[in-house]
């Protein structure tokens, strides 16, 4: 027979306390602030809405239909379009940059970190305002160019889907360097150096070797570029000129100018959604969520 | 030969790299340095040089109080999110609870969903709660939103910590309170720290979140300057955040500085140590 | 109290983590001022054992006694006892003497006294004039000993020491035993010691208690343990051994008679715990071998001699069986040696191996059959 084990060997009243004291607030925060809030986003998506923006309890699918509409596919088109160039062009730039930094020296690559993030301190939205005064018709690139003589009159680059993706590359590649720069700088260079000794040419070795290893870090500045790029409507806003508009400033004017909040609330599921997709995809192929912090 | 010919090619090939990228970055900054000094309102053609938007950002009371207001915001939501966020990521480690899963998973959310999910729910929730829109609400909201960075930078510490210190603690005699105020924080203060200036700074420059929060009453400085670059009316923007810059700058020479020193005294504490052995 | 009493006791003690059945019935009684060793490889529960003494682990049944009172509702931190962690477990924010001074400043104590005890802690484990450095700064020997002083500061009943020169480089390793040694004679406290090196269990215990798979196989002075081993692991674990597994075939004179699967018999001393048919082990030191050209009385095991191996002290020859399986024989000195290649007939002198009663490992249980193989065996080979 075996005797009964010790009811001691369960949580004593002590360990509970500490585990509500420690637990608890975050807990508690989550569920208030993060957990319900989302469920009364989606269910908020399913409601009619009635004239003034009251909202009407009653279930509808109405506005995921409305995205279907030609005019809203087109945002959602446009948003993919800047969105993924913005993304392209970060990576094409932040990698060779983070290539760089981890062959330099610790400290040098600290300072060029920082150097990097110094504008996102003091704040990338007054400084992306000088993409104004630099992408303008008669602003300073436009007139430079046609000093030394590579065009003759100046051309529209401000208000164009240029400029924002200037802007939004402007925002988000000082954050997409930094998982790149930790998997570069963590890949074992042996391995480098094992496949050019095993008779693989650099640049083979780049592919086969390099780039598989450091993946994880690519994918996480997909991530960290790509998300915010969809819902950041400032810069659209700014650089924009009212010609192009992404889902932000879509869901933005549902609920400032609009007031048609299921509509929105439609719109931030799809968003969320499709982020969720994409992060899963992230952590199926092995990447840290936490990378993205 | 050959090998050290193409690491010469590829070091050309990313010096370039990094040129392109730091004058992409610093144009913009060195446009808005000068126009801060520009003799125009409208910020778009060079007029000669003034000071004078120096001058009035700081007798721009207003603009001041909204600084004030800003700082309040960013100081309580940080305070707010490092508490909740150092004690969870602690007991979380330690504890195990039903649902605990679902509420780890839900810290990220704030992270990887575009702010403006994060900022349209919360709204709605305010609104569904009846709660009116305001101080508390921007609060709540920016401490929603940094809560799991502080989170995820103890975590990143705790996992790097030795857990037998805080055996060592109760073994030693500490009760559990004991332990966590004289062990296990201070070895993960550097986390909370680094968490707690990420989140000050990601709450002073916040935008979406707060501006789908804020009411009419009141204002934080990036929805301030954020309306003002809009119109396009920026100089004493300008100024301030040249004054920012360059607070920046001296800050890390500063780090630069001190670090240097800092290093070459452990360096040679480190040899002293190593030859009493 | 009673001077007999023992000062630490696992009555019945099992600890299960979910179906995982890490220590199985624990009975152990350690006496006040004594050097006992868990010794058993990794994994085998001498660990979980230590840390159901401190009170970082419950026992799921039986119950752990210090100084005869059941502590199973006292936490770690009202315990009398202290350990030193395998990594040592310094904090690394503080300084020396502010680790050293830790379990005194938790207890509240004057700021005058908590000075002079740091103070005489360090000169007790020689590290006078550290008091400043960061642990950072100390090497893996000096982070030992403010270890073993901060655990002793609280002057505990029992110190527990979890594999703690584990870390340290062989040479280091055997200062530190011989230290530690005199540290507790001088003391007077019981030291409860858990390591996997047998060597180190040897040197420095009072009593060793041999841990495989959460059963204790043996608990005994290390003289006794080495010389007498109880079970065919520890005579395995402890030292070096030839094992030779065979079956009890039926007396012989005085003697029994054990045969092994390969057409093999040995005649040993008689033991009235085994019977014909058991399944045996046969354990005997390296040293305690001997060879012999000529056939050998009660012997049949034969050998071919593979290998010579320089020890420095001493030279190990190996002996290749017919099964594949090999022997060692340590020769000393002017001992004589036999070439590589010769074939030798191996022999012990009686007493000097040890034979355990398995549970069942054999494949062939029919005696009759094993007789068979034998007389074949020697009918070919002889």
């Amino acid at each position: 027979m075996k005797p009964t084990p010790h009811t001691s060997e369960k949580k004593s009243l002590k360990d509970r306390l500490s585990a509500i004291v420690l637990c608890g607030p975050m807990t508690a925060w989550s569920l208030l602030f993060i957990v319900v809030p989302i469920v009364i986003l989606a269910v908020m998506s399913f409601m009619t809405k009635g004239a003034l923006g009251v909202i009407v309890p009653k279930f509808t699918l109405a506005n995921y239909k409305a995205l279907g509409d030609k005019v809203y596919l087109n945002v959602i088109v446009q948003s993919l379009i800047i969105a993924g160039w913005t993304t392209g062009l970060t990576i094409l730039l932040g990698y060779p940059f983070a290539t760089a930094m981890a062959r330099m020296r610790a400290r040098t690559s600290g300072v060029m970190m920082v150097l990097l993030m110094i504008p996102m301190w003091v704040s990338g939205l007054v400084i992306i305002y000088s993409f104004v005064i630099l992408l303008n018709h008669s602003g300073i690139i436009n007139t430079f160019l046609m000093h030394i003589g590579l065009i003759k009159s100046p051309k529209s680059m401000l208000y164009t889907n240029f400029s924002v993706i200037c802007g939004m590359l402007y925002m988000f590649l000082p954050f997409a360097v930094l998982p790149m720069y930790s998997s570069i700088e963590k890949l074992d260079h042996n391995l480098v150096e094992a496949s050019q000794d095993l008779g693989a040419s650099p640049v083979r070795t780049f592919f086969k070797v390099t780039l598989p290893l450091t993946s994880p870090g690519i994918f996480a500045a997909v991530i960290l570029t790509f998300i915010p790029c969809v819902g950041y409507y400032m810069v659209t806003d700014m650089l924009g000129g009212g010609t192009s508009m992404l889902i932000g400033n879509l869901i933005d004017r549902q609920f400032t100018i609009a007031r048609n909040w299921p509509f929105g609330a439609a719109l931030s599921m799809v968003l969320a959604i499709v982020i969720f997709a994409m992060v899963g995809i992230y952590t199926k192929l092995g990447g840290n969520l936490d990378d993205l912090g | 030969m050959k090998q050290r010919e193409n690491r010469r090619a590829s070091d050309v090939f990313l010096k370039i790299v990094v040129a392109v990228v730091m004058i992409f970055v610093y144009a913009p900054v060195a446009v808005m340095v000068v126009y801060s000094f520009n003799n125009s309102r409208a910020n778009m053609i060079w007029l000669g040089f003034t000071t004078q938007y120096y001058k009035q950002l700081f007798q721009d009371q207003y603009l001041w109080s909204i600084f004030g207001t800003t700082l309040i915001i960013a100081a309580v939501a940080t305070a707010i999110g490092t508490v909740v966020g150092t004690l969870g990521a602690v007991g979380f480690r330690k504890h195990q609870f039903f649902g605990k899963e679902l509420i780890h998973y839900s810290m990220y959310f704030p992270i990887v969903i575009p702010e403006i999910v994060l900022g349209v729910a919360l709204l709605l929730f305010f609104d569904r709660m009846g709660i009116a829109l305001g101080m508390p609400t921007i609060i709540i909201g920016n401490a929603t939103l940094i809560l799991p960075y502080v989170y995820i930078t103890v975590n990143a510490r705790l996992v790097g910590m030795d857990p037998s210190i805080e055996e060592a603690s109760y073994d030693l005699g500490a009760d559990r309170g004991y332990t966590f105020f004289h062990v296990i924080l201070p070895a993960i203060m550097p986390g909370v720290l680094s968490g707690a200036f990420m989140s000050f700074s990601l709450v002073l420059d916040e935008l979406i979140v707060t501006s789908f929060l804020a009411s009419a009453r009141i204002t934080t400085l990036p929805i301030k300057v954020y309306s003002m670059v809009k119109k396009g009316v920026t100089p004493e923007i300008n100024a301030l955040s040249t004054i920012i810059l360059f607070v920046c700058l001296g800050c890390v020479a500063a780090w630069l500085i001190v670090g240097g020193i800092k290093q070459k005294r452990e360096r040679e504490a480190r040899e002293r140590a190593l030859n009493v052995d | 109290m009673n001077e007999k009493q023992p000062i630490v006791q696992l009555v019945d003690v099992q600890k299960f983590y979910g179906d995982n059945h890490v220590v199985k019935n624990c009975n152990l009684d350690i006496m006040p001022g004594e050097f006992l060793t868990l010794l058993g490889p990794s994994g085998c529960g001498k660990t979980t054992t230590l840390r159901m003494i401190s009170g970082f682990e419950k026992p799921t049944y039986g119950e752990v006694r210090l100084g005869g009172q059941n502590v199973d509702q006292i936490p770690p931190f009202k315990r009398n006892v202290n350990t030193v962690f395998q990594n040592y477990a310094l904090f690394p924010n503080m300084n020396v003497a502010d680790n050293v001074a830790y379990g005194l400043k938790v207890r509240k104590r004057p700021k005058s006294e908590i000075k002079k005890r740091v103070t005489e802690m360090l000169k007790l484990v020689q590290l006078e004039g550290f008091e400043k450095r960061k642990i950072a700064q100390m090497s893996g020997g000096q982070k030992q000993r403010v270890a073993i002083a901060r655990a002793l500061i609280n002057e505990p009943k029992v110190l527990l020491l979890d594999e703690p020169l584990g870390a340290l480089d062989r040479k280091l390793r055997k200062q530190m035993q011989i230290e530690l040694k005199q540290l507790q004679k001088k003391l007077g406290i019981t030291f409860v010691f858990v390591t996997h090196d047998q060597e180190e269990a040897l040197t420095m215990s009072d009593r060793i208690a041999v841990i495989n798979e959460g059963e204790i196989q043996q608990l005994d002075t290390p003289q006794k343990i080495y010389d007498e081993p109880a079970t065919r692991f520890v005579a395995d674990f402890i030292g070096e051994s030839n094992i030779i597994d065979a079956v009890a075939m039926g007396e012989d004179g005085d003697f029994l008679r054990v045969g092994t699967e390969n057409g093999q018999a040995i005649s040993l001393m008689a033991d009235s715990n085994i019977q014909t048919g058991d399944a045996v082990s046969v354990a005997v030191r390296p040293q305690n071998m001997q060879f012999s050209l000529e056939p050998v009385d009660h012997f049949s095991i034969k050998g071919v001699v593979s290998d010579h191996i320089f020890m420095g002290h001493m030279i190990k020859m190996i002996v290749k069986l017919n099964d594949g399986s090999t022997v060692r024989i340590n020769r000393f000195g002017e001992d004589e040696l036999a070439p590589v290649g010769q074939v030798i007939n191996l022999y012990w002198e009686p007493g000097k191996s040890r034979t355990f009663r398995n549970k069942s490992w054999f494949k062939t249980n029919s005696v009759v059959d094993l007789q068979e193989a034998v007389d074949e065996a020697n009918a070919t080979h002889f």
